[in-house]
């Protein structure tokens, strides 16, 4: 079932990445907004042979890449139906290599539609690479979006949940209980970081004309903050009912992680129909106007990025994607960017790997018991568990898990075995040695806690029993 | 109004964006009332630090080009009335031109047809949209 569940999830979350990398890079090959490829060019560049042949590569490698990766992001995680942990581990790697490669393609594509505008001399001196700013939009942009306060509330509902003492030792009962109302609090912050990031960018003049820049930088500022709004409430509402069933009902089901799962995507739904609105709206918008402001800046993204030590902003709208944004590289603090994103991305194959190994190895190997004079230790892939026979109270053969609520501490609960640390409600600290569908388990009972045992054959497990009940009577 | 600046030029940022704000008050672009941007917001635009736009509002506020308030921000003044002191500022500043003109083979009548021209060009509105 959890394979299932991943194999839903990432397969959901690749097919609407690529979708959407998709939506928004597309028909770039095509003259719009006086360029092509990202580059300013004459009108009459689209009838020139070289770069018909430059845009029709594009073209056909970027639907090839995207069916390519479409295919990859469906079947990648079907793998975790084998190995769970080599599924997350290929999943990572494939998202890494898409998310290196998708901008690389865009480098590569308006770094050569460049050397081609140099070649034919198309380089406008008459529109030198000058900053423009419309004071009439800057002096009522700050009325555009909505207001960030709108946020506080939804923040003030996760605070709230680690105010009240009834509310927090509800959460720190149980394992891992305490991550619904962190992210109760975090999303929020999230949100409203993200949200004055969108609202606080600079006005893009677009046109002569200022009513044009007007609509369409009020269009894009509204629509990012009422999207960002959206987020934190359909998130803050789906975590207050996993936080208020935790508090109320003690137990999360399936159903309880559906809901949240649905109410979660109206924020993601709101994302992407920003996105989409933006698109659509600037393409219209900008069609019908008559007064394109002239300004070629292509220099500073001669190298497929951007680069401009005059501008002191750390990100810029990006040439093929308006709705992404591109590093500035003559930023000195973009280095550090870089730097960052790299460990973060090393990080990620390097848990993958670890999670890998760990789940692997739990494939592999099978519960062992020795005893050796009067130890007795039992292992099972990362975990063992050590004691002598007068530490042994009891030994009983029976044929399945007692009726109780066993919280993970520190272990492993797979489709298919349960290993590590436990804490049961009525059996106290517990560690487990257990393949999931065998049976009979052997359940030992030490000074200061209960050790379940079983093997991959019930002659084996009953071998084990038999050895444990001789050593007792020793 | 919209303008433009040249961030490879030798003349200091300040002084450009002072200067065309000047000139889209004489045209007419930037009407008496009318507000200019935040310091913030102007300096998130251009992509300069705010202590250069503060700068040259600071400047232009010494001109008298424009009131600072602290709830309504930056507003374009009224048209002044003209004074003996700004009369002393011209003669020095056409001084200059006259003379870089005149080496530069430039005839009177030429020269006095293109200031005609270029004040031509200028119609500072008295008031407008705040």
């Amino acid at each position: 079932m959890a394979n299932l569940l991943i194999f839903v999830f990432f397969a959901l979350f690749d097919a609407g990445m690529v979708g959407i990398c998709g939506l928004c890079c597309s028909g770039k090959e095509k003259y719009s907004e006086g360029k092509i490829l990202g580059i300013h060019v004459p009108p009459e560049a689209v009838e020139d042979e070289e770069v018909r042949t430059l845009t029709e590569a594009y073209r056909s490698g970027f639907r090839r890449f995207q069916r390519l990766n479409l295919v990859l992001g469906l079947l990648v995680p079907a793998l975790s139906f084998l190995n769970t942990g080599i599924g997350i581990l290929f999943w990572t790697l494939w998202l890494l290599i898409y998310c290196l490669a998708f901008p690389f393609r865009s480098m590569r594509s308006i770094r050569k539609m460049y050397a081609l505008k140099k070649k034919r001399h198309w380089i406008r001196e008459d529109q030198p690479p000058h900053v423009a700013v419309d004071t009439r939009v800057g002096a009522m942009s700050d009325r555009f979006p909505i207001p960030w306060q709108w946020h506080l509330p939804a923040l003030a509902a996760g605070i709230g949940l680690w105010i009240f003492p009834a509310l927090r030792s509800s959460f720190t009962k149980l394992s891992s209980g305490w991550i619904f109302p962190a992210l109760a609090v975090f999303l929020p912050l999230l949100f409203l970081s993200l949200h004055l990031f969108f609202t606080g960018r600079r006005n893009e003049v677009y046109s002569q004309d200022s009513t044009v820049n007007e609509k369409l930088n009020r269009l894009t500022k509204r629509t990012w903050s009422a999207a960002m709004l959206t987020a934190d409430y359909a998130g803050m509402v789906g975590l207050l009912y996993i936080c208020l069933r935790i508090v109320f009902g003690k137990e999360l089901s399936l159903w309880d992680y559906g809901v949240y799962f649905i109410v979660d995507m109206v924020g993601a739904a709101a994302v992407i129909t920003s996105v989409l609105l933006i698109k659509q709206r600037r393409r219209d918008i900008l069609s019908r106007d008559p007064q394109p402001l002239l300004t070629d800046d292509d220099e500073y993204w001669k190298n497929g990025w951007y680069s401009n030590p005059y501008d002191r902003h750390l990100f810029t709208e990006d040439r093929l994607n308006s709705s992404s944004y591109a590093l500035n590289f003559a930023h000195p603090a973009a280095k550090w960017w870089v730097a960052a994103t790299v460990f973060i991305c090393i990080a990620a194959v390097a848990l993958c790997l670890v999670l890998a190994m760990i789940l692997g190895s739990l494939d592999r190997s099978s519960p062992e018991m020795t005893i050796r004079e009067d130890q007795v230790t039992i292992s099972y892939s990362f975990y063992d568990c050590s004691f002598s026979a007068d530490e042994v109270r009891s030994v009983e053969l029976i044929p399945e898990l007692p009726e109780d609520n066993f919280d993970r501490e520190n272990g492993g609960d797979t489709d298919t075995v349960l290993v590590g640390y436990f804490e049961g409600d009525k059996t106290g600290d517990t560690m487990m040695f257990l393949l999931k569908e065998e049976t009979p388990l052997i359940r030992i009972e030490l000074r200061d806690q209960t050790v379940f045992l079983n093997s991959s054959s019930d002659t084996q497990t009953e071998k084990w029993y038999e050895d444990l009940i001789t050593l007792q009577e020793k | 109004m919209i303008f433009s600046l040249d961030m490879k030029s030798s003349t200091p940022i300040y002084v450009q964006l002072r200067n065309q704000i000047v000139t889209g008050i004489g045209r007419g672009e930037l009407k008496a009332g009318e507000s200019l941007p935040t310091v913030r917001q102007m300096a998130s635009d251009i992509g300069v630090n705010t202590m250069t736009v503060n700068k040259t509002y600071q400047l232009l506020k010494s001109e008298g080009f424009i009131e600072i308030d602290r709830r309504k921000g930056a507003t374009v003044c009224p048209v002044s009335a003209f004074s003996e002191k700004y009369r002393e500022k011209l003669e020095d500043e056409l001084e200059l031109l006259s003379a870089e003109a005149s080496l530069n083979g430039m005839d009177r009548q030429e020269f006095l047809k293109t200031c005609e021209r270029i004040f031509g060009q200028m119609h500072p509105e008295q008031t407008g949209e705040v």
